[in-house]
């Protein structure tokens, strides 16, 4: 049976800041635009692959004590930088790849997300970029 | 002519403080300065500082 569970291994790393400790979830999407490509005489839908638009997607804790979440992301947005996801600590392999998007833009970034008795969490994401994968231990 | 930056880790979240920082390929070395994640220590060749007495006196008119 192939299943996956992530407990507590992760590796979450944005603009070289290790964000670990601060991320509950991380979703990487590896996409390419969809071209339509179907002509006269064809019978069923064709795609051709188009440009990558790659996406980043963390749900992280809102800290904003030094070097932590908020100290990491507000002078990021607006401009591009490299998010780095692994599924695991230790280093990259064929078993552990480190899912990479250099160039990547934030867009926005709630600067705060407020709820009486519940801890405050933002979610961001990264667009665009080029992505690779790194197997290299 | 002047040489490259040097950056020093200061949050261990980057890496080991005090060691030097290179900043990898697509990483924005600005946001790091602005959240005090890196400090800048200068450049290889520095320019060398202005002499201690090299204030401008005022001129009597």
């Amino acid at each position: 049976m192939a299943t996956t569970t992530y407990l507590a291994n992760p590796v979450v790393t944005v603009n070289s800041v290790d964000l670990t400790d601060q991320c509950t979830s991380a979703t990487f999407t590896h996409r390419f635009d969809q071209l339509e490509a179907t002509a006269f005489g064809d019978t069923d839908r064709k795609f051709v692959k188009g440009l990558g638009n790659h996406e980043v997607t963390l749900s992280l804790y809102m800290s904003y004590a030094s070097s932590e979440t908020y100290a990491t992301l507000s002078a990021l947005v607006g401009t591009t930088t490299t998010v780095i996801v692994k599924p695991a600590t230790g280093s990259e392999g064929a078993t552990n790849p480190g899912f990479t998007l250099t160039g990547a833009f934030l867009a926005e970034l709630p600067v705060i997300n407020a709820t009486m008795g519940e801890l405050s969490t933002v979610d961001v994401t990264f667009v665009g970029g080029v992505y690779s994968v790194d197997t290299t231990p | 002519m002047k040489g490259a930056t040097v950056y020093k880790i200061i949050s261990p979240r980057i890496g080991v403080p005090g060691d030097e920082f290179i900043p990898p390929a697509g990483v924005s070395v600005q946001a790091l300065l602005d959240g005090g994640f890196i400090i800048e220590v200068g450049a290889q060749n520095p320019t060398p500082k202005p002499r201690k007495n090299a204030k401008v006196q005022p001129t009597e008119e």
